[in-house]
Parts: structure tokens; sequence; C-alpha cells
């Protein structure tokens, strides 16, 4: 069966969750590409699709996201659908023809809470939570269902795919597709290929992924993959840091420092602790606990990672569709206006002048800085943090021992062949995280080279 | 055509900035309303002249407002805007993006009837409030929406002027025609850099050409045309006075801050009919030819030039429509340089549609704005006509609904 028969009936697992969702649109929208060149429109009922997830409250949100996605597709691929739905005399207008493609699109699929629904499917995209045990169970409950074999692509970003194999006894029909969020924007895509696996299966990944239009890093089999093996360390340098200043600062102020250090001193899209909130708080920890597990390295748990999931700070998607509180609390636009404290359980106006006060003392931003998204050159990357290192503001020595420390942890990911070199680790770095710079950038090596540790 | 039984004159043009990608000012979904625009112009036009005499007569223009705004009844507008209009006769013209065009020959005709001696006329559209592919429907009622929309482009009309592209390639030769519309799109931005309310005013890419020698992407846009060959999508509005000599004096307007409307040819053609050649706008020939009958002029006595590039390809076609290049030789005539500001036939000084924008139903009007700034010495980009003599060509749809206007300096 080729890739494009394959694709006529497809799964999501977990399609409710905000990899899930994500993933169901890019499927969506290759599927709906493919029915459209084959039958000259959408919604023959040839096509396929089943979103499955445990908790059906959040199947209305899922479908007017698909919706918007599909039209979103739709109109930017207006040309094409409309050469083809010329045939329909009926439909006129740029108008008609969105709808008919995206409301054909929309009857392909099925959410449900039951995972017999996904037994029809030949390709199965798994975005489960991250639990070895979760997604192996319903992994091998389709395995042993399925009237045909499968080919299962799972989204984990941190269990080795050789062992959700072994546990789901999946037959080497599993790959790793590791997306990024959002899947639809975000261009990087990881390819986990453990060994022994099925040929047609691995094929069929990296084809996916050249559909869907992904730069693929190709990572060792091994926890946490790349992405996760950077975030989740530096996540945790990130930890420690706030240990240390929770000695001269509350914890809301330290917070609010480590996370205005990572984000305006670094000049990254968002701080460290804004990005973990982004990423739900549950979910990193599942990965920590995955890769302390499995790797035995326990200093990648974070401690108020774990405080924050007991107190079920949860971060991620809320129920609404915006971002849920976890380190900070949001506005409706996604802007954070409170903080944290672990110790007051209260978060902490920003405007508060115990915040305003921990601003002052870690100084100015160093002359040349400019914001994540007026930054363009690397010229001006590089000049900026040349004044950075040479700054003796507590901020910028803070910065300075931050950045080594992630550069020390990428290269540790290249010396021990998760990454296959080091332009690897930074293009997930870029791509993955958005930040403008890599940390094993050749300026970046230099600079620090240059510069004696504290 | 006889001259004009009575002497036509324009006066106080106003045009507020042309609004769209490429301002930086402009946000999408949170730009001013179209009665703030319609206010500007208003008020930009009535501060012009001394005295205050009042408006006897009222004419607006708009292609589609009622699709893009969801409003109609414009005449009731222009109270608002010119309160001297109040319980006076107002009435709304439309003929697409030839609207323009057809409000200005609609006033000059009740001035010459003597039935108003002072004709308020403003025009607008307003067509960034919805996104391009859904513009291209609204903008497809320009054609014959019934029997073109169906199996037309899904950008419309680009796709109609790069079938007339594609025939003029196949007909004179592709290379040279590229290099001549990719000069037509530098020239364009050159001039609207001059201008500050341009909607290019602000485009500093350093290679126009190259960027005007893009290849077309037929997968992606259209065929044999590239988005640097196309008008963008602006809102804008502008307004001028056409007056009566009885009316020019009771607005206490010296006349050198005038100029005189000399002739009007006006042509439709049927919509329902495709173009007989695509490489000729025959209406537009029709329409420029009726007006230098009426002026008892040559093209050789024009002096500057304000022409419908809604696409450089028909900016290039107008050219030889309006006969200063034969058939085929429009690409040598622009590429000679004759278009420019210091060349033969100075056109489109502002940027013309593609530089200055192309809110649809405002640009005929605009252009009268525009010769009436230069023939007054207050342009932006201020040229040294050759002659007293400018004229400005209004399209409307496929080359369907044209005005000529020839207008003379009075300096």
């Amino acid at each position: 069966m080729t890739l494009d028969e394959s694709f006529q009936h497809c799964a999501v697992l977990g399609a409710a969750g905000k990899m899930g969702q994500g993933i169901a649109a890019l499927v969506l929208q290759e599927m709906a590409k493919l029915e459209l060149n084959k039958c000259g429109r959408t919604g023959t009922g040839n096509f396929s699709l089943a979103l499955i997830d445990a908790d059906e409250t959040g199947f209305p949100r899922l479908k007017n996201y698909l919706k918007t996605q599909l039209n979103k597709y739709a109109e930017k691929q207006i040309v094409p659908i409309r050469k083809v739905y010329s045939s329909c005399p009926q439909l006129v207008s740029n108008q008609d023809i969105v709808q008919a493609f995206v409301d054909g699109a929309m009857n392909m699929i099925t959410c449900s809470t039951y995972l017999e629904e996904a037994v029809k499917a030949h390709l199965v995209f798994e975005a489960l939570p991250e639990s070895m045990m979760i997604k192996s169970q319903k992994l091998n409950f389709l395995v042993k269902n399925a009237p045909h074999p499968q080919h299962y692509f799972s989204n984990t970003s941190s269990i080795p795919i050789f062992m959700l194999n072994a546990y789901g006894a999946l037959n080497h029909h599993i790959t790793g597709l590791h997306f990024y969020n959002p899947a639809p924007v975000q261009k990087l895509i990881e390819i986990s290929l453990p060994e022994n696996v099925d040929e047609t299966t691995k094929e069929f990944a990296i084809e996916i992924a050249q559909r869907f239009g992904k730069t693929i890093i190709y990572t060792k089999d091994l926890p946490g993959f790349i992405g996760n093996g950077y975030f989740i360390r530096e996540v945790a340098f990130a930890d420690a840091l706030l240990d240390k200043l929770g000695q001269l600062f509350e914890s809301s102020a330290a917070i609010y420092a480590v996370n205005r250090l990572t984000q305006e001193f670094l000049i990254r899209p968002m701080g460290i602790f804004q990005l973990i909130d982004f990423v739900g708080i549950q979910v990193c920890v599942n990965i920590a606990q995955t890769m302390a597990s499995l790797l035995q390295e326990p200093g990648v748990l974070a401690k108020t990672i774990l405080q924050l999931n007991e107190k079920g700070i949860t971060g991620g998607l809320g129920q609404n569709g915006s971002q849920a509180p976890g380190y900070f609390k949001y506005d409706a636009k996604g802007n954070p206006v409170a903080v944290y404290d672990i110790n007051k359980e209260t978060y902490i106006d920003l405007h508060d002048p115990a915040i305003s006060r921990v601003k002052d003392l870690l100084g100015p931003l160093p002359e040349g800085h400019v914001n994540w998204k007026d930054a363009h050159s690397p010229e001006q990357l590089q000049k900026y943090f040349q004044n950075l290192v040479k700054s003796q503001t507590m901020g910028c020595q803070i910065v300075k021992e931050y950045l080594r420390a992630c550069h020390n942890i990428a290269q540790v990911l290249v010396d021990t062949n998760i990454a296959q070199s080091s332009e690897d680790v930074n293009t997930v770095v870029k791509l993955g995280f958005h930040q403008l710079y890599g940390p094993l950038d050749s300026w970046v090596k230099e600079l620090l080279q240059k510069e004696v540790p504290a | 055509m006889k001259p004009f039984r009575r002497r036509l004159f324009a006066l106080a043009g106003y045009t507020t900035v042309f609004m769209g990608t490429g301002r930086p000012e402009f946000k999408p979904g949170s730009m001013p309303h179209f009665e703030a625009y319609l206010q500007e112009t208003a008020q930009g036009t009535s501060t012009q002249l001394p005295n205050s005499p009042g408006y006897d007569e009222g004419i607006i223009g708009s292609f589609m407002s009622g699709r893009f705004l969801n409003q109609a009844n414009l005449p009731g507008f222009l109270p608002f805007i010119a309160p001297s209009l109040l319980g006076k006769p107002c009435t709304a013209v439309e003929g697409a993006c030839g609207t323009g065009g057809r409000a200005i020959a609609t006033a000059a005709r009740s001035i010459l009837a003597e039935t108003s001696d002072l004709t308020f006329v403003a025009a607008f559209e307003m067509q960034n409030t919805m996104k391009s592919l859904y513009g291209a429907d609204v903008l497809a009622g320009a054609a014959h929406y019934s029997r073109e929309r169906q199996q037309g482009h899904a950008y419309f009309f680009p796709g109609l002027f790069a079938e007339r592209a594609g025939a003029y390639f196949a007909r004179y030769g592709e290379i040279k025609t590229r290099e001549a519309l990719a000069k037509w799109y530098e020239q364009a931005i050159l001039n609207a850099r001059h201008c500050p309310k341009a909607q290019e005013y602000h485009n500093t890419s350093s290679d126009l050409y190259t960027l005007g020698m893009t290849p077309p992407d037929a997968n992606k846009f259209i065929p044999y045309l590239n988005y640097y060959d196309c008008s963008k999508v602006s809102d804008g509005a502008v307004s001028i006075v056409i007056a009566s000599e009885e009316g020019l004096q009771k607005t206490g307007l010296q006349p050198q801050h005038a100029i005189e409307i000399i002739a009007i040819g006006e042509a439709q053609g049927d919509i329902t009919v495709d173009p007989e050649d695509p490489t000729v706008l025959s209406t537009t020939a029709l329409a420029v030819q009726k007006a230098l009958e009426q002026a008892e002029l040559t093209m050789q006595d024009i002096g500057l030039l304000e022409l419908h590039d809604c696409f450089s390809i028909s900016g290039l076609l107008a050219l030889e429509a309006i006969g200063v290049a034969k058939p085929g030789q429009g690409p040598e005539y622009m590429m000679e340089g004759h278009t420019g500001i210091k060349g033969k036939l100075p056109t489109n000084l502002s940027g013309g549609l593609i530089g200055f924008g192309h809110p649809t139903g405002a640009s005929g009007v605009r252009q009268l704005v525009d010769l009436l700034h230069q023939f007054t010495k207050r342009a932006a980009n201020q040229a040294t006509p050759r002659t007293p003599f400018g004229m400005l060509i209004s399209m409307g749809g496929n080359d369907k609904t044209v005005t000529c206007v020839i207008v003379k300096s009075l300096q």
C-alpha cells in the first residue's frame, strides 16, 4: 500500500491535546489535499480520520481549531484548489470554494473517546500523555485489534521508540515523529528511527515529514532526544539558579528575575519559565521523570516544576484554549501579568514594587540590546553579546554563566551522539525554540572561550 | 464633439493617504472607519476655498462599498461631510475602477446643464475590510460576474489582465515586454517615494527593477504577471470641486490655483462581451479619441498624463491605445524613458495606481487632483510640463467604462 492509499484512513490519539490538535490539523490538511486531487472534491466519504481523546469536553474546541486551520490552508492554497473545483458549476466565488473544501474535509473526522474507532486507520499518529504505560497500552490495543497492519508515529518527546515498540509489541511498525508546538506552524520535526524499524514505516515517516513541509533532524533513539535533552537540562539549570537567587529574593522575584534574564538578556522569544508554562508543567514533569528514570540522571528533575505540579498548577492549554496559569498568570492575549510565589502560594502582580526592585538589581540591558522580534543579523547579536560579557552588572554576570551552561548541555548531546552534529543541535534550538542563535554557534563558542568562568 | 458651452474648472483637490500594506501605520482590523476618510478629504477641500459659498450639488463615487462596508445610499454621506449639501441634489456614481472618471463627468454635465455652479465630488473605497482572496470575489463584479467568475482565476482581475499579458507576450515578444513591465514598476515606486501620501512612499527596496523581473508563479498567483505588476489593495478617499466660471469666482480662489477641464471623452464597452483583441484597449482608445477631438488637440499637445495602471500591462497597453506608441511598441516607448518626469510625456508622477495605491472607486478623482497639483505647482513630485495640457484616463473593468479628461493649465 502506498502512502497516498494509507492516508485514506488515519487516526490521531490524544487529538484534543495541544500537540494532538496540531498534528490532527496537519494530517487532515494532507488528507483533504489528497481527496481533492483524487476525487475532485472533499467530503466524498472515501477518507476517514478518527480523532481519539479520553476527554470528550475538548472535542468542540478541537473541531473549531481544525476548521480554522483548514480555512487558513484553503485560503493559502486557493489557486490550486480553485482549479480543481472549476468543474463544479455551483461553486463560483473563492468564498464558496473555501467553504466547500473546509466543510467536505470536516466530514472526514470522527471524534471519539473509544479507541476502537482507530482500528480502521492505516496511519496512526500518537500524541498521548507522556507516559510509557498509557502509550504502549493504547498502541498495543490497536495492534491487537486492527484488521490490517498499521504504521505508528509517536510524538513522544522523551520515551525511546524502541521501548514503546517492545512494551506495545508493535512489530517494529513505529517511529518517532516529534513535532514542535504549534505543529502546523513549527518547521522542525525530530525523527527517531529505532533499530530494526520496519522499512515501510521508516519511509512513510520521512515522507510524511517532508509532505508536512518540515525540516527533519534525526536523533538517536535515547530518552529526551535532542529537543528535550537540551530543554529539560536547561530547565534544571534554571531551577538551580532559582535556588541561588531565592537566597536573595522572594521566590516570585527570583522566578521573575530568571525569566527576565533568559528572555530579555538572552534575546529569546520568551523566558524559560514562560516557556515551561507554554509547554505545560505536567508535560515537563512527565518528560523529566522519564529522562531521570531511564537515564538514571536525577539531576534533570527540577524542584519547582515538581512543586507546582503537586499544587495542581498546570500551565499549558486552559479549558478555553488560552494559556493556563503556571509560573506566571496571563492575560487574554497571553502576556504575563503576575508571577507565582511558591512560599506564599499566590500570584504577585508584576507591577509590585518587589518585582521592580529586582529589575533594578539585575541592572540595565547591555548596550546594543534589541528585542527578539527586531534582531535580524548575526553581527547585531554578536556585538550585543560582546558587550554583555564585558558588563559587570549582576544580570550580565548571571547570564554569562547561563549561556555557558546551555553551551555545555548542547555539547554533551553531540559528544554522546544523540545529535549527529553541532549544527543539528543549533537547528533544533533555532527552529524548535525560535532562538536566534544556537548554543553551539561558532561565535558563541569563541565568546565563551575568551571568558574565564566565574 | 463640440467644445463645452461653459467653461469648467477643477479646484481645491485633496487626497488622503492611500492606506494598505507597505504603509507603516497600516494595521489591518484597527484602521479608521470610512467616514473618517471622507471627513478628512471634505475638510481638506473646503479649507482651500477662501469663501465658503456652499456647494450646489454633490457627487460621490465608490465602486463596492455595499460589499466591502455593507453601506449603500452613499449620497446621504455628502451632507455629513459637506453640510452645505443638506437639502441639495446628491448622487452616487459607480463604474467599477472607472468610477472616479464618471464622477467627474457627471459633475461636469450638471455644470454644463447650468443646474449647478459648484459641484463637490468625493470618491473613496475601503478594500482592506476583507482578505484579498475574498476581495477578489467582490472586485470580480467589475466584470460580467455570472459569465466570467466561475471559470475565472482565484485572483480574478489579475487573472484577466494576465490573459492580456500572455497574448501580448505571444504576439510581440515576452522578453522586451517583461523588461518594460519591470521598468514600469520601478518608475511607479520611484515616483511614489516623492509623495508622502502614497501607499509605496516608504518602499525602500534597493533593486526595484530586479523585483519587477521576478518570474511569475502560476501555481501560487497568476501566469505571466508577478505581484509587482499589480496595484495593491488600498483604502483612501479624495475630493475636488468642479465649478463654472461663476462658481470659481464665488469661491474666491484665484484662477491660477485651478485648472480648466476642456474635454471629456466617455466610452462604454459591452461588459457581456470579451475583448475582441486582448492586446488592445479599444474602449480606452475611443474615449481618448473623443476627448482629443473635442479639445482639438493631438497627443503631441499633451504635456502630462495620468493613466490607469491597475496592472503594469494595462499601463503599457494604454500607451498604445492613446497612440503615443504603435501596437507592439509600448515596451520600447517605456524603455526609452518617455514616461519619466523629464521625458516627452511625464506619466503617473505620484506613482500611479501601482505606486500611489488604488482604492478602486477613488482613483479617477485622485488622477484629476494630481493634474491640478502639477499644473498649479503644488505637486510632491513636481514636473515642468512641456505643454499646458494634461490628460487622465480612468478605466473601469476590463476596458469597459472609460473616461478621458483633458485639462488646461491656467498659469
